[in-house]
């Protein structure tokens, strides 16, 4: 008797560590990187990523940039995004310039469970 | 003198025609004791099932139940229901070491003030399910049958059992739900007499398909539909257009199980399952949106010896894990959507604890029984992220007790009766308000309000059955009510009544 | 045997027990969070005045609030000592001054962030002031697109109107501005070949304000009413409205005889330049297009002949693929004073003008041919005397009761 008991134990043990594996890496990092037409440098950003999950509808905001890049951790996901602000720029000429722009992407894919990168091409403002 | 004596006779032979046991009676006592509760677990084993019973027994009934809360506890199960049943059952004795049984029951009527809720089988698939804000009434229809054979050869003993459910759910009114379920259950079972213990081993498995839809007649437009998961979430992407669905799934169980052969001894059953239901968007061409997996663990182990008196005590334990992945879907094309990836966003953990005993003779035509159970039930749900969490803990007692007993030749009579009480330990809630719609967020102050209350519950049934002159056939009447208080001040009552005949 | 039942009863409630052992803890960590606000680039001597930032926990609703900002390397700090962690909508608002390439200006600062993380460790949050404003000019202020319910219950489509408003300081004129709706629909995206949204709208539908240069004068503040048919609709739905005082009519001369425009002489008519329909045109009912206000610098016929284009897609059935066209005209971006998207969110898949027009959408109801569209219209948020336009509908305009029916 001792002996099944200990049998039923390990059982219910052994099945659930053999559980459904849950997927519980749920979030990602995103780089969104902002190019603007051929010649220009972007140099420095100020501005606003909004990141809206297609899926759940949640909206995610960062006003973190390094450069042209923003970084940002995210539930993994299909997002639209919409970036505006200003920016500081070096146009083909060599000349400085600070102008307002946007950028949008309607659909972009922040699936993978490691880093995910998207370029976006500004529009000024 | 003379006529003293005939009425002397007369009476003695009427308290000894009390005291004959009768066939039929002793059937029904021992398919229907409440001491046959210590064993409902070990007895889906068809191959143990077989053996259970010395003797055949068989009903149909005609049934009508009726059940009204003044304030849905539930509101995805409505606030009652007014439903119609005719079923038979029968386990017919074939020989002493064979035994069949079969069921078969048509049921119809009204659930009543749905809402929240637009797929049926709402237990089984919650949270995935679909609802709007509107809900209502909708009619119920459902069909079922079973049947299966057990046998012993020498020491094993083998059985085999299958099960078909049917049901279509509607609604004639916008929203117009439709539910249509058809369920196949699997069984088989062995057996072994060793040591002076009946070991069984079962494996089940069920293949489960639904298809739901809402429709709308109203010329003016629709309200939106939404595809739920978990702890008042929605799947946005895909509502108010998206209104059809199929889920599919099925469960795999193997269960092992022990009795004493004798009158006394330890007696255990471990049951391991695993669910999963696939929930699918058939107007975006079968697009998985997401995936709800049960495993549970459910375990019985008790002590019980039969005799001049009866009585055992057990211990027992059940534990539930559901997992809820929604699918991350990806570009469309056409209306086809691929999946590019998957997130556990719900989890559901159900533990339920429990120790409980029974005690009172049972014996050819008559039984009493009285049991007491006192247990501890702690439910946990999450959605991950954003989080939400919905936590309630119950500590609860149960008594009951049972009386069967012949009145004449003719009439017997059984009466029950029970209470409960379920009372709150703890609870916890964490929602996102600011960022919830009044709608979702009145939805889910609501099931919050009725899964941390505490419940009183009591039911009493009273049944007569009546033998028929020169005949295997009997006539019964049952009728059963029951009430139950919650601490938010509402409460439910419900009545069943059947007639029927016993064969 | 007992002594061993006793053994096995106490395992199984130990192995019970452990599963109830995992459980939150529910005691509140506080945390200092850290606030910092980012001005544009390219300002100077910037003043950051009648500044407010509230957190708002999203689980329990409390809300913390700091008033005092303190100027750091062009942005501006403020912090909160203690905060429950969790999860905050924050929400910065306030009044800035400066200059930008020395001209003075100002603007009102309303920028916020949802769901913002606030943990011990992780408690420094950063927003971006937007100051962009679309300056003035002519704008659409209202839609009326999604029609009412007659006493019967019946839908009644006859009183779409557009309003068109001045949102600048001085009067101005509205002759050969076009009230255009797109050829794409929001709620379908289409890889369509050529792809020139970043150069031009593909409209379906050209009414022009007609004119001789000064004839529409339109004072700061005021509208014009663009009536679909400028009748007075209590007479066929007595929850309508009267819509026969309306600017201007847009009149078609249908092909179908058993659909014919009505045209009220007392109210003139718009300049059709272009519409799909043989019929009459009707704002679309489901909202799911894009409309847009123009100023047009060719005549009718130049301008026809310059942008005809055909739009052409790939559409991809269970027997294969096929290649669709659609027929459309080119709109200038540059011509564009305004654009609205309309969508229902439910359905949403793209924007069909260039972000740099309007990056956002807007809608009555969430869901298609919902029930509770009927009397809204999309509205233009007012704010201090003036029409918020920021170039986003999803921040500009709200779903309302339609003006026609608040009066």
């Amino acid at each position: 008797m001792k002996r099944i008991l200990m049998i039923c134990v390990a059982l219910l043990g052994m099945v659930l560590a053999s559980c459904h594996q849950d997927e519980d890496d749920l979030f990602t990092t995103a780089a969104i990187t902002l190019t603007a037409e051929e010649g220009t440098t972007v140099e420095r950003v100020q501005g606003t990523v909004q990141l809206t999950n297609l899926n759940t509808r949640q909206v995610t905001t960062t006003a973190e940039f390094d450069g042209n890049i923003a970084r940002v951790s995210l539930l993994r996901g299909v997002y639209s995004v919409l970036v505006e602000g200003s920016m500081q720029y070096k146009d083909a000429h060599g000349a400085t310039g600070v102008r307002r722009f946007r950028a949008t992407s309607d659909y972009l894919e922040f699936a993978s469970k490691s880093l995910n990168v998207a370029t976006l091409n500004i529009v000024w403002m | 003198m003379k006529y003293k004596t005939a009425l002397l006779t007369m009476v003695c032979t009427l308290c000894m025609s009390a005291t004959m046991a009768s066939p039929r009676d002793t059937a029904r006592v021992e398919h229907l004791s409440m001491w046959n509760q210590l064993s409902t677990l070990l007895l889906t084993n068809p191959a143990l099932h077989s053996a259970a019973y010395a003797q055949s027994y068989s009903e149909m009934a005609l049934t009508i139940d009726f059940q009204h809360q003044s304030e849905a506890f539930v509101e995805e199960k409505g606030k009652g229901h007014v439903l119609g049943a005719l079923a038979v059952n029968s386990y017919l004795r074939m020989n002493p070491r064979s035994a069949v049984w079969g069921s078969a029951s048509y049921t119809t009527g009204k659930q009543k003030s749905i809402c929240w809720n637009s797929t049926s089988d709402y237990e089984l698939l919650a949270p995935y399910v679909m609802a709007d804000t509107l809900g209502g009434d909708t009619h119920r229809e459902r069909y079922t049958f079973s049947g299966g054979y057990g046998t012993q050869l020498g020491r094993v003993l083998l059985g085999g059992e299958m099960a078909i459910r049917a049901e279509h759910e509607y609604r004639d009114r916008d929203p117009r739900m439709r539910g249509i379920v058809t369920e196949l259950l699997l069984r088989g079972g062995a057996g072994l007499t060793a040591w002076h213990y009946r070991w069984g081993v079962l494996a089940e498995g069920t293949i489960y398909k639904q298809t739901n839809s809402v429709d709308f007649y109203n010329e003016l437009g629709v309200i939106p539909e939404y595809h739920m998961t978990g702890l008042g979430t929605e799947y946005g992407r895909f509502a108010g257009e998206q209104r059809s669905l199929a889920y599919r799934g099925g469960s795999f169980d193997i269960a092992f199980d022990a009795v004493p052969t004798g009158n006394e001894g330890l007696y255990g059953h471990v049951s391991l399952g695993h669910n999963a239901y696939e929930r699918l968007l058939t107007s975006a061409n079968s697009l998985p949106l997401s995936r709800l997996i049960y495993n549970k663990v459910e375990t019985t182990m008790g002590w019980k010896q039969e005799g001049k008196h009866h009585w055992a005590a057990y211990a027992h334990f059940a534990f539930t894990k559901r997992s809820g992945d929604e699918n991350i879907t990806g570009k469309s094309d056409s209306q086809y959507y691929p999946v590019i990836g998957k997130l556990t966003m719900y989890k559901d953990y159900l533990m339920d604890a429990s120790i409980g005993g029974m005690y009172g003779q049972q014996g050819g035509d008559r039984s009493w029984m009285v049991s007491l159970k006192a247990g501890y039930r702690n439910h946990r749900e999450r959605y991950v992220y954003p989080e939400r969490l919905l936590d309630r803990a119950h500590a609860y007692v149960k008594v009951a007790g049972e009386w069967m007993r012949p009145m004449s030749r003719r009439l017997s009579l059984s009466l029950g009766a029970d209470a409960s009480h379920y009372a709150r330990v703890s609870d916890n809630m964490v929602m996102p308000f600011a960022n919830m719609t009044s709608k979702f967020a009145e939805m889910i102050r609501h099931k919050y309000r009725f899964v941390k209350a505490s419940y009183t519950e009591a039911h009493l049934h009273a049944r007569g059955d009546y033998h028929l002159k020169s005949s295997s056939i009997g006539l019964f009447a049952e009728v059963a009510g029951g009430m139950v208080l919650c601490s938010e001040r509402e409460q439910q009552v419900g009545l069943r009544a059947s007639v029927g005949v016993t064969f | 045997m007992k002594k061993n039942f006793l053994m096995g009863m106490l395992m199984l409630l130990t192995v019970g027990l452990s599963f109830t052992a995992c459980s939150n803890d529910d005691s509140v960590t506080y945390t200092p969070v850290s606030l910092s606000v980012e001005m544009p680039l390219g300002i100077d001597n910037v003043v950051f005045s009648n500044s407010k930032a509230m957190f708002t926990n999203v689980q329990t609703g409390e809300v913390f609030t700091v008033n005092r900002f303190v100027e750091k390397k062009g942005s501006f700090a403020a912090s909160i000592d203690q905060v429950p962690e969790g999860t905050y909508n924050v929400a910065v608002t306030g009044e800035l001054s400066f200059t930008k390439d020395g001209v003075a200006g100002t603007a009102q600062v309303n920028q916020t962030s949802e769901n913002v993380q606030v943990k011990s460790g992780s408690a420094n949050v950063k927003l971006a002031v937007n100051t962009f404003d679309a300056k003035g000019g002519f704008v659409i202020s209202e839609i009326f697109f999604a029609g009412d319910k007659t006493p019967e219950g019946k839908q009644f489509l006859k009183d779409q109107y557009v309003v068109v408003s001045n949102n600048s300081d001085v009067t101005l004129y509205a002759d050969s501005i076009a009230f255009v709706q797109s050829a794409f629909l929001t709620s379908t995206k289409r890889e369509y070949t050529p792809d020139i949204m970043n150069k031009a709208m593909s409209v379906e539908a050209i009414y022009m304000i007609p004119g001789t240069g000064k004839s529409v004068a339109v004072q700061p503040g005021k509208s014009l009413v663009l009536a679909l048919n400028a009748m007075n609709h209590t007479e066929a739905n007595a929850n309508s409205f009267d819509l026969s005082k309306a600017d201007f009519e847009f009149y078609d001369e249908s092909t179908s005889a058993n659909n014919l425009d009505t045209d009220n002489q007392e109210v003139p008519n718009l300049d059709k330049w272009y519409c799909y329909t043989l019929s009459y045109y009707l704002l679309n009912t489901g909202g799911n297009k894009a409309y847009a206000l123009a100023r047009m610098h060719q005549n009718r016929e130049s301008y026809l002949t310059d942008n005809y284009y055909e739009a052409k897609y790939v559409l991809t059935t269970s027997k294969g693929d096929k290649e669709m066209t659609s027929k459309c005209y080119k709109l200038p971006n540059s011509w564009i004073l305004d654009a609205v998207n309309l969508c229902p969110s439910s359905v949403w898949q793209w924007n069909v003008v260039s972000s740099a027009l309007d990056a956002g959408y807007t809608y009555v109801a969430s869901a298609l041919n919902s029930t509770d569209r009927f009397g809204k219209s999309v509205i233009r948020k007012k704010e201090n005397g003036k029409w918020v336009d920021t170039n986003n509908s999803s921040n500009d305009f709200e779903a309302a009761i339609a003006s026609y029916l608040q009066k």
